[in-house]
Parts: C-alpha cells; structure tokens; sequence
C-alpha cells in the first residue's frame, strides 16, 4: 500500500501554484503601504496564504494512504468539444445550427446513447432552443446564418 | 411607514397578475430543476438568469427567488426515491429518507418533508420580517470595519464549518478571492490579471464561474456514473398519511431545523448545506433513540428539510440589507439586480421598498404554491425522475451556453464556462468544495474595498479593528473557527481517517 495519498499531495501543489502564480504576477502592480494600499497589496497577500495553504494541505496527504481517482475521459472529451463546437459555430452559423452541433457532440460522451436516439434528442433540443430563446423569449442571438 | 403598512403594500405588489404567474413559474421550474438529480438551485438559478432580462426587477427577483426555494422543495423528492440527492443540501435527507422508500414509506417521507419545508421556509420569512427592518437601521451605522469583520467571519465560516478539510476549505476561498481581484482596480484602473484581454478589463463574469463550476462539471461527473435508476413506486394520497408515532415525534425537530437554518442561512457566507449537516448531527445527538437514524428515523428528514428551507429564506437577510450574499446561490441572485441597476444594501429599502417588501410577500405565496405542487401534484414530479438523464444533460449544456453567451454576447465567456467547468470536475475529483470558491469570488472584491477603507480610516493601525465591538467580536469568533479547525485537522491525522468523501460538493 502506498504511503502517501496523491490527491492530497496533487491539492496542495494545485492551491500552491495559484497562489505563486498571483504572488508573482501582483509584482507588476504597486504594492503601496498599509494606510493607502496599492492594487498589488490584496492580490500578493492572498498569493502567500494561498502558497502557505498549499504546503499544509501537502502535510496532509503525508503517511496516509490513498489513490488517485479515474478521470472519466470520455464525458469530458465529449462536453469539452460541445463547448467548443458551441463557442466557433454561433457568431458564424446561428443558435439552432450551433444547439444541434452541441448536443450531437455532448451525448456522443455517454457510451449507452445510440445513433436513432442522438438523432432525434438533438433535433428536438435544437428545435426548442430555436422556439424558446428566438420566438417566445427574442433573445438578440442569431437564429440562422441568414440573420449574421 | 409602519411594518403593517409595509406588508400591506408588498402584498399589493406580488399579486399583481404579472408576479403571481413569474412567482408560480418561478416555483414551478425551481421544482422541476430541484428533483432531477444532479442540477443544484444555483445551477437552475444561472441558467434561468438569462429569461429574465427583460422583466421588471421586482418580477425578476420573484421569479429567481421562486426558483431557489422552489428546488429545496423538489430536491427532497428525489433524494426519498433515488437516494440521490437533487441538490445538494437535500444529501442529508437521503440518510433516512431513502430507507423509508425502501420500507414502502415513500408517501410518508415526501409528505413529511412538504411540511417540515413549508414550515422552515415560513420561520425563515417570519425572521426575514421581523430582523430586516432591524439590520437595516444598524447598517446604516457600519462603516468599512465592520463589513470586512462580517465578511471574513462568514468566509471562514464558510470555508471551516462541516468541512473534514477545512486547510482545503479555505484554499477555495481564497483561490475564489484571487479570482476576484482579476480586472481593472477600483482606485487605480490598473487592469490586474488581464493578459492583454480586453474582456477580462470588468472582471471574470460571475455567471461564467457559477456556471462552469456547478452546472458543467457536474454534467461531466452525472454522465460517468450515469447508473440505471432503480424502480421507483408509485405514491398515492393514502400512502401519505404518517403513523401517530411519527406526527408526535415531528415537531421538535422541525423547529430546532429551523432555527439552526435560520442561523446559517442569515450568516453571510455560510448556507442550507451547512445548516442541513448539523441540523441532522444535533438531532441525532438529541434522540433517545439515536440507533433508529439511518434507517428511517423521521426526525432525520424532518430537521434538515426544515433547516434547509429556513436557510434559504433567511439568505435574504443579509443580502438584501447589507448587500453580502447570504449563500453562493444568493450571489447569483445579487448579481441579477446588479443587471438591473439595483444596488442591494441599506439602502435599498428605503430607496426601492416595493422591491423588498413585494419579494418578501411573494415568498408567502410561492411557499404555499410550492404546497401545492408537491402534495397533490407530486406524482407529476415522481414521472419526471423518470426522464433518461441522457436526454436531459445535452438541452443543459445548450441552455448554459446560451444562457453564458446573451449576457455580455460573449464568445470568450462561453470559452470560460469550459474553462472552470474542466476545473471544476478536476477539483472534485480531488475533493475540493467549490461552493466556498464562488463565496470568496463574490465577497473578495468588497472584502478588499472594507479593508483597505478601513486601513485608511485607521492609518494602518489593525488592532483599531479590534477595539470596536461589533468587528472586535467578530474578528475574536474568525480566530477561534480557525483554532478549532487547526485542532479538527490534528485530530484527523492522529487518527488516520479515511477520507469520507469520494468526490467534493458542488453548490449550496
């Protein structure tokens, strides 16, 4: 059995880098004195407690044991790509085209959806967008690449 | 004007035909989104945001604050029926409610759990009555010492209350405040963080966090334990009806819930998730049958449900007297009236009452709509759980799109919901709590503006804070949460305790 518990190891390096990244980057601005603080005294304070949180967060994964967890691949591509498909096609081909794209991409992270199943709950999903956003609510998003 | 005069034109105010239908949607999509599993108030809130733009601020708070309470009502359903919680301050309920679905009590418990939220939410209104008025006159006399004394006292709360790590806890308050300092400083206009994007220049959008931080990384963690749901039974009117065992043992813990809710929900920082805890802890150490929890004790379902709902309405008592969210959620909803100009705080009360006493009147009716819903209508809720999740999570990730993007029509914000969706499940996965995150991104920015008024008034003199009483008194309980915490984190060690949790709460 492992002696030390990586979740807890992996944490407090995380919340340490933050905190060093903010540390670092608050050198840029002024730090001020205590009575008339500059922009940087806040941002640079708070890098420290973060750095210093970190490394006891660290302690505590120290002699305990532990394992990593599964990262579940496959949803996160599959969500990661919808986003992204979502974010490159609406300035350019519109909400509905955009939704259907989205949804198509999102349910291909669930292993148990099938094509037919794809197919009609990304239709659907679309043409409710399409009437609840566009129609009823008149949101000022484009709803086809004809109104760019 | 007096208190009944003030109630009297609140009341005026929300039945006006345009409320009550907001406030009955309001209620009925918080319902609707609270019993599915996996999709929190501040989720539903968020993602509704957007479909209020264009009402009347007053509508709009009635409608969103619908929402919230609404789904505290509805997550009980499925945490009785699935024994997975619908959002997660319902969690507790699942302890005992699911072992009496599994006893062919569900009715009992999904009645049971109507009461005792009507009955929470209703304490929680009483004191939102009774106290606000009060806190108002003495806000009025705060200066900056005491805002960041209240302030850090219910991030440290926050992050350290029910927590197993409260170093972790605190982690995520303060990364939230980092977050929080990124955009242009209020004194200087120094752009902080902003790596040559002009979109980062107002700040990181708040509803781009909240969003990818408890909707996206929870759709990410639901699709991977996508399990089949086991049979769910039918409930009819005369399985409701509670043994006259169970209707003498419900009072007690209904109102030491509420009170315990009540508490935790006005504390800045803290809410139901928290109250919920210990509301469940106090009544399991006050039982004179503690062995009975766990398998269906109704003091288990009772307590938290009604600590849950008093919660959620006290929130609004700092938030809208003092302009601090009450809860992660409540700071969504702040961030709406700030999308209509509204400032909350002392001030607007006496600025905009018919806001106020219009909210507090319509909680009334939407409580007594939520009755309603989730007495006769339950089995319309019971069908929902019914719904493939796989149909479900895809219109989400649209509606949070969509939602993301009309705010500030934003493709780089749409890109930041990814982003702290990614993190989000990345941080769960190592058992971080991201409601604190959202807490310290809220409160950080008027934590940093008190304090450093504050330093100003005082010429840098710290122990200045401590003299006053109000922000001494606080500051002294700050220290002592953080002493106890030291000594939770001692005591875990020596004891090598497993870790209790596989992955981190989401939102509040």
């Amino acid at each position: 059995m492992q002696r030390i518990d990586p979740v807890e190891i992996l944490s407090g390096l995380f919340v340490a880098g933050i905190g060093l990244f903010f540390f670092l980057g608050a050198a840029d601005y002024p730090m001020g004195t205590i009575n008339r603080m500059g922009p940087g005294f806040v941002p640079r304070s708070l890098g420290a407690i973060g750095m210093g949180l970190g490394l006891i967060i660290m302690t505590g994964g120290w002699r305990v044991p532990g394992r990593l967890p599964r990262v579940a691949w496959r949803p996160l591509a599959a969500i990661i790509a919808a986003i992204v498909l979502f974010a490159v096609l609406l300035p350019r081909v519109g909400l509905v085209v955009a939704a259907l794209g989205a949804s198509i991409l999102s349910m291909l992270g669930n292993p148990l959806a099938g094509w037919r199943m794809i197919a009609t709950t990304s239709v659907a999903i679309s043409v409710v967008c399409w009437i609840l956003f566009i129609l009823l609510l008149g949101l000022p998003i484009p709803a086809f690449w004809t109104d760019i | 004007m007096d208190l009944w005069a003030n109630i009297a034109a609140g009341f005026a105010t929300a039945v006006s035909i345009e409320n009550l239908a907001y406030c009955f949607m309001g209620v009925f999509l918080g319902t609707f989104f609270g019993a599915l599993p996996g999709i929190g108030s501040l989720a539903a809130v968020s993602m509704l945001l957007p479909l209020t733009y264009y009402l009347e601020p007053t509508t709009a708070l009635v409608m969103l604050a619908g929402v919230y309470y609404g789904a505290e009502y509805g997550g009980s359903t499925s945490s009785i029926l699935l024994n997975l919680p619908g959002t997660p301050s319902n969690a507790i309920t699942c302890l005992d409610g699911y072992p009496m679905t599994q006893q062919g009590r569900a009715g009992v418990a999904l009645f049971a759990t109507t009461i005792a939220s009507f009955f929470g939410g209703t304490f929680g209104i009483i004191l939102l009555y009774t106290l606000a008025p009060v806190i108002v006159q003495w806000a009025l006399a705060f200066g900056p010492a005491e805002y960041f004394a209240i302030m850090i006292f219910g991030l440290v709360a926050a992050a350290t209350v029910t927590q197993d790590a409260p170093a972790k806890g605190l982690a995520m308050v303060v990364i939230g405040m980092m977050l929080g300092t990124v955009g242009a400083d209020l004194s200087t206009g120094i752009a902080r963080y902003s790596f040559g994007y002009f979109e980062l220049h107002d700040g990181i959008s708040f509803i781009a966090i909240a969003m990818g931080l408890f909707g996206v990384s929870e759709i990410i963690l639901s699709i991977a334990n996508n399990v089949n749901k086991p049979f769910i039974q039918s409930v009819t009117f005369r399985s409701m009806i509670p043994t006259r065992d169970e209707v003498r043992r419900s009072p007690m813990p209904m109102v030491r819930g509420a009170g315990i809710g009540a508490f935790f929900g006005a504390l800045p920082g803290t809410g139901p998730s928290i109250a919920t805890f210990i509301g469940y802890a106090i009544e399991k150490r006050v039982s004179r049958r503690p062995e009975e929890f766990g398998k269906g004790a109704i003091e288990g379902i009772m307590s938290p449900e009604s600590a849950n709902n008093a919660a959620v309405q006290a929130a609004f008592i700092p938030t809208m007297t003092l302009g601090i969210p009450g809860s992660a959620t409540m700071a969504v909803m702040m961030g709406a009236l700030l999308i209509h100009g509204i400032q909350p705080g002392p001030q607007l009360m006496q600025q905009n009452p018919d806001i106020f006493w219009g909210l507090a009147a319509s909680f009334w009716i939407g409580n007594l709509l939520l009755l309603i819903l989730n007495i006769p209508l339950i089995g319309v809720w019971v069908r929902l759980l019914k719904i493939p999740y796989g149909i479900l999570y895809p219109a989400v990730i649209c509606f949070i799109c969509i939602g993301v993007y009309t705010v500030r029509t934003s493709v780089f914000d749409v890109m930041l919901v990814l982003m702290f969706g990614v993190a989000g499940y990345l941080l769960r996965l190592m058992r971080f709590e991201l409601a604190p995150l959202l807490i310290g991104f809220i409160l950080g920015p008027m934590v940093e503006e008190n304090f450093k008024r504050a330093m100003l008034i005082y010429h840098g003199d710290f122990t200045r804070l401590m003299e006053r009483p109000i922000s001494g008194t606080l500051l002294a309980m700050t220290a002592l949460l953080l002493l106890w915490s030291v000594y939770v984190m001692v005591r875990n060690r020596r004891d090598h305790r497993p870790h209790a949790r596989a992955v981190g709460e989401a939102d509040d």
